[in-house]
């Protein structure tokens, strides 16, 4: 028989380490490190301050402007450089919320079966049936706008197709005999949801965070790029994409390079997403247990 | 009928195959089989013997490279099917050598009807026939497996054919060409036994009538006891014994072949079963010398040093074993059976069901069952499937919500809900699962596992706990070590010992088994049921044993009780009913148990008529 | 099976009213009255108030659905708060483009047209459309959007099914690669495809008001936000329920399409 290291290493990180064997999460996460960096690092290094005006409006760009300067005069790379870090939290942050509430109604709905299962999956399609950014709209421009609003009301918006996955991946496990075990045993059912349910479907769930990482990322910046994003005159590159789009044909770069990081940022999570989902599929076929 | 030279159906020279990353699966195999007769390879996890099967196809799961060896079929030595090129197989595969699935469940499509998993055979390989001549095969096909051939019938998707009737239109579409030789793959588990000799009597029927050789692989020696003609013995990638069924079974030589023996529970009488210590060795984990030598009671320095070749025993007869013929394992001793427990001992029966009765909408389950279980005795429950025996147990257990009874535990009312019951009620029963593989939490520790039992009763610290869970694992028989490990790292054996140590974590007085050792091999089932009997006698355990195997119930019960379709057919001592039945349904069990069982079979020479049920 | 459809139906209906009674809880509830918005800042209290008796806004809530669910049924959709006409005005022409351009991103992202010529899809035959070539560049975009997803699902699903055991004994009974592949492995592999395929199409009317903005296409995208960024009350709750109807109809019909495809599900 052959025994684990003294210290079994949790669930998500062998994930991490098995996916990573893939060129394509390591291109992923190469990528949004990269990313990630720029955001955080960005501000930082940053020439001129992301609100100043340091020149003409629409600029070529040149030795003191690299980007150019935008519809204002600010300098584009300065503004690029400080703009990313209200997508790269406000994308985590609310598919956090939206995992968060997603996973709790569809472990519920997976565990209860029966009426409660049926009730909260309508009431899951009702919200699914709005998509994601009319749903924001709505709200938005009912209340106003904010960035822990926008977070929390994409959360909510994510939170049903969460729930969906989370309650197909986690039918198959409730029924299985060591569930039934914990059941026989009279475990308070929260307990049996977290800790013994929970652990078995990490790896799908973390493919849905990261896709809806993704959604929010693309979500976000299309918020601020319709105006109900981050605000004026803070540096956002969803904004920096509405404010620029006048003279998209001859000054291009300051609508494409903040373009281009959502992007490259949306498409790291999403290779990222996918080799996890890569080690799923092997996993799956090896679940066949001895004759 | 006079051949001069019986034709060979398939003929295997020094077949190897290798893991993905190198070293070997299984070398050094040969053997041959001869036009309408069976072999049965026979073997446990870890063997090889289903790789060999798909093998003579040209086919290996998973990544496996077969590396040599040669497999001719239909007396052809010409053509080597290892050799041929992927077009070629495919031309061979379902009509010269075709290959019957361990599982049709999943082996049939589920989206198309079944006339048409069957007709496409025929056109694959004959596609100009006409389409009433496929018409004409299928009908004909059909029959020889017993099933109705009209095209209503055939209109059907897989899901609506019951266990045994897709396991035939399995074997209806590995012969509906006639092929030379037919692999089946423990086409039977899964099934009731009487419906597993309904099966395994028509395949040998279509060997006999038309000259199809079959390499049938199994794990359960009485289903080659009933179908085979020659056997072949695996054990670590190597073949240890093969011979005719009669021979190697009256006379085993090998060492590994006389424990398996000795570990299959007879159902005449009570035998002390032999479960042989220690496991196999994994691929790439062997040692120099013979395979068996760590496990074997009269290895030597000799048997360690080298590879050991198969030698002649007799005409027919290879082992491949220095002390061939030596008695390394007793027969195991016959041991008295258990007397009849007597309910005037005045103590109260530990569990009372009066009237349970589980219904699913109009479909009753459970009809009336009654009955109780005396402190200390091991009462069996026996039915085929749709018995009900699982939703009594789980009943039992509290897993049953619906179900309406009157159940008392120590005299005290037992609510149907395990959520409503007291800690001591929950306390004092505990329930071990059939399946190993879906019982144990894959995501957690042993310890965690066995620890989440110590929770739910205890509070300690945490050493403290360690300690108490490493004294339970060792007296299942598991090192301590094992409560690091996670439920993939072991054995199917050994998980089920993580399950019974679990249960008794509880310290319970009754003990549920929910056919706890169908899924395992016949020495770990050795093995687990003289641990259950150890604990019994050290405990002082009461014992639900629910399983559909005879001959299992008479080695472990003092008591059985009969389920047929929900209600109680007949509840004696062990003895009494299976030497004395007095309900047609019982003799009707016992008849089918009887085919199958190795003493009445096996020793008897020559004919080969199999009893219908 | 005919139940199962009904039981679909009947769900398709509920969340429908569900979903109604959602926006106008929503538009209702939540600061911003309608006349207020229509009278604008500078109205009067007394203004304010005639016009909300007039619009019956000073009923109780659950009068006021009952009264707009009863104007839906008669198509009545309200008047928009901007250009003071009816809305069915403003948002009825619109929806048969909009519908058909959903209908080719589908199509286009699940590569069902990749063996049609690509100047077909330039030249559609319906009367519908006055400018085909303007609808191009959005549902190219769309389409694009969505496409590395549902063709990673199709193929993933694809692979699933080529690795099941119905397939490895197919490939034992020794039938051609070609009949494996369409007749065994694609069958089976259709259904995750059709319910991913359900799924984008949330993404996809989302999407639709982002690109209309930025393309300035005149869409119910499009109509959605200026009516949200000018507070029209009656539009919002009509495209919204448009929005949520047509999902709730497209889900209805994968729905239906998976029960026919699984053999299991329809006995």
């Amino acid at each position: 028989m052959q025994t684990a290291s003294s210290l079994p290493m949790p669930v998500w990180f062998s994930t991490f380490a098995q996916a990573a064997r893939y060129n394509r999460t390591r291109i992923g996460i190469a990528i949004t490190l990269l990313v990630i960096l720029l955001a955080v690092i960005g501000p930082f290094v940053a020439p001129y301050e992301p609100s100043a005006f340091v020149g003409k409006p629409f600029l070529k760009p040149s030795a003191d402007f690299l980007l150019g300067t935008d519809f204002r005069g600010r300098d584009v790379l300065s503004r690029l450089l400080g703009g990313g870090i209200p997508v790269v939290w406000m994308s985590f942050a609310s598919a956090s919320v939206g995992m968060v509430l997603g996973v709790t109604v569809g472990l519920v709905a997976a565990y209860s079966r029966g009426w409660i299962d049926q009730v909260l999956m309508r009431i899951m399609d009702v919200f699914l049936s709005i998509p994601l950014i009319i749903f924001v709209l709505l709200f938005v421009s009912l209340i106003g706008t904010g960035e822990w609003l926008i977070v929390l009301l994409v959360g909510v918006a994510h939170m049903p197709q969460v729930a969906r996955v989370t309650r197909g991946v986690a039918a198959d496990i409730v029924s299985r005999e060591f569930v039934e075990f914990a059941e026989a045993l009279s475990v308070p059912r929260w307990k049996i949801l977290f800790g013994e349910i929970l652990p078995n479907i990490t790896t799908p769930l973390l493919v849905e965070f990261g896709i809806r990482i993704v959604w929010s990322i693309s979500g976000i910046a299309a918020l601020s790029v319709m105006g109900y994003g981050i605000q004026p005159p803070n540096a956002d590159w969803g904004l920096m994409i509405n404010e620029n789009r006048g003279r998209i044909a001859s000054r291009p770069l300051a609508v494409v390079s903040p373009a281009l990081c959502i992007a490259l940022f949306a498409f790291g999570i999403n290779m990222i997403a996918e080799g996890i989902a890569g080690t799923m599929s092997g996993a799956n076929r090896k679940a066949g247990g001895e004759q | 009928m006079a051949e001069i030279a019986p034709a060979l159906a398939v003929e295997v020279r020094n077949l190897r195959i290798d893991m993905p990353e190198g070293g070997d699966i299984v070398d050094d195999v040969s053997f041959t089989i001869r036009a309408g007769e069976v072999l049965g390879l026979v073997g446990e996890s870890g063997s090889g013997k289903t790789t060999v099967g798909t093998a003579l196809l040209g086919f290996a799961r998973g990544g496996a490279r077969i590396a040599g060896g040669t497999v001719h079929v239909a007396g052809d030595s010409s053509v080597n099917m290892l050799d041929l090129t992927p077009q070629q197989k495919r031309r061979l595969r379902g009509k010269t050598v075709a290959y019957v699935p361990q599982d049709p469940a999943s082996a049939l499509n589920p989206s198309l009807r079944i006339g048409l998993q069957l007709s496409e055979v025929i056109e694959a390989h004959e596609p100009e026939t006409p389409r009433g001549e496929i018409d004409r095969r299928i009908e004909a096909v059909m029959q020889d497996v017993g099933l109705p051939a009209d095209p209503a019938f055939l209109m059907r998707f897989p899901h609506q054919l019951s266990g045994g009737q897709q396991q035939r239109i399995g074997i209806a579409m590995a012969v509906i060409l006639a092929p030379k030789l037919i692999v089946l793959d423990e086409p039977t588990t899964g099934l009731d036994v009487s419906t597993q000799n309904r099966i395994l009597d028509i395949v040998k029927r279509l060997c006999r009538e038309h000259g199809i050789g079959a390499l049938h692989v199994t794990h359960d020696l009485s289903v080659i006891a009933h179908i085979a003609d020659q056997v072949m013995v695996m054990y670590s990638g190597r073949v240890v014994e093969i011979g005719r069924v009669e021979t190697v079974y009256d006379q085993p030589c090998h060492p590994y072949t006389q424990a398996l023996l000795s570990a299959v529970p007879e159902l005449r009488y009570r035998t002390q079963l032999k479960a042989i210590p220690g496991h196999a060795a994994r691929p790439g984990q062997r040692p120099q010398g013979c395979f068996f030598q760590a496990r074997c009671p009269i290895a030597t320095q000799e048997c360690k040093a080298h590879p050991i070749a198969m030698t002649r025993q007799d005409a027919g007869h290879d082992v491949r074993c220095l002390k061939s013929g030596v008695t390394a394992i007793a027969e195991p001793e016959r041991l008295p059976d258990p007397l009849p427990a007597t309910a005037t001992s005045g103590k109260r029966p530990v569990i009372e069901v009066r009237d349970l009765h589980v219904a699913y909408g109009a479909f009753r389950v459970l009809d009336g069952v009654e009955f109780t279980v005396e402190k200390g005795e091991c009462l069996a429950i026996v039915g085929e499937s749709g018995s009900g025996k699982s939703t009594l147990s789980r009943a039992l257990i509290g897993l049953v919500p619906q179900q309406q009874c009157t159940a008392l535990l120590n005299g005290e009312r037992l609510a149907p809900r395990a959520r409503d019951r007291s800690r001591q009620q929950l306390q004092t029963m505990q329930y071990i699962f059939q399946s190993p593989h879906n019982s144990l939490n894959p995501r957690q520790t042993v310890e965690s596992i066995v620890g989440l039992v110590h929770d739910t009763f205890n509070r300690a610290s945490r050493s403290e706990r360690r300690q108490k869970i490493a004294e339970v694992l060792s007296q299942v028989g598991l090192s301590p070590d094992a409560m690091f490990a996670f439920p993939d790292q072991l054995s199917g054996g050994e998980r089920q010992r993580v399950a019974i140590a679990r249960a008794l974590m509880a310290d319970p007085q009754v003990l549920i088994c929910d056919e706890i050792t169908s899924a395992l091999d016949v020495s770990v089932q050795a093995a687990i049921v003289n641990l259950l009997k150890d604990l019994q006698q050290s405990r002082g355990l009461t014992m639900v044993f629910v399983t559909h195997n005879l001959a299992l119930v008479r080695n472990l019960a003092d008591r059985v009780l009969v389920l047929n379709q929900g209600k109680v057919v007949e509840m004696r001592g062990v003895a009494e009913v299976i030497d004395t039945p007095r309900h047609a349904y019982t003799k009707q069990l016992l008849a089918n148990a009887l085919v199958a069982d190795l003493d009445s079979r096996a020793k008897r020479s020559g004919e080969k008529e199999c009893l219908r049920a | 099976m005919w139940r199962h459809l009904l039981e679909r139906s009947i769900y398709g209906l509920l969340t429908l009213v569900l979903i109604s009674a959602l926006i106008f809880v929503a538009t209702n509830v939540l600061p911003g009255d309608a006349a207020r918005a229509i009278l604008g800042r500078s109205a009067t209290p007394e203004a304010v108030a005639a016009l909300q008796a007039q619009l019956g806004l000073d009923r109780p809530l659950v009068a006021q659905y009952a009264g707009w669910v009863a104007d839906i049924l008669h198509g009545n959709l309200g008047n928009s708060v901007v250009t003071k006409g009816p809305v069915w005005d403003l948002v009825g022409p619109r929806i048969p483009e909009f519908v058909l351009a959903i209908v080719l991103i589908l199509l286009l992202s699940t590569q069902v047209l990749q063996l049609l010529p690509p100047t077909a899809v330039l030249r559609p035959g319906q009367t519908v459309l006055q400018n085909p070539q303007v609808l191009v560049l959005p549902v190219m975009t769309l389409t694009l959007a969505i496409m590395p997803y549902l063709s990673r699902l199709i193929r993933a699903s694809l692979i699933d099914a080529l690795a099941s055991e119905y397939v490895v004994t197919a490939r034992l009974k020794g039938l051609p690669p070609r009949v494996i592949l369409l007749r065994h492995a694609l069958r089976n592999s259709l259904v995750p495809s059709i319910q991913g395929a359900a799924l984008s199409l949330a993404y996809i009317l989302g999407g639709a008001v982002v690109v209309e903005y930025i393309f300035q296409y005149p869409g119910l995208g499009s109509a959605l936000q200026s009516a949200v960024s000018q507070r029209d009350l009656y539009v919002i709750q009509a495209i919204v329920l448009i929005f949520a109807f047509g999902y709730i109809v497209f889900n209805m019909i994968a729905d239906m399409l998976t029960i026919l495809m699984t053999p299991r599900l329809r006995s």
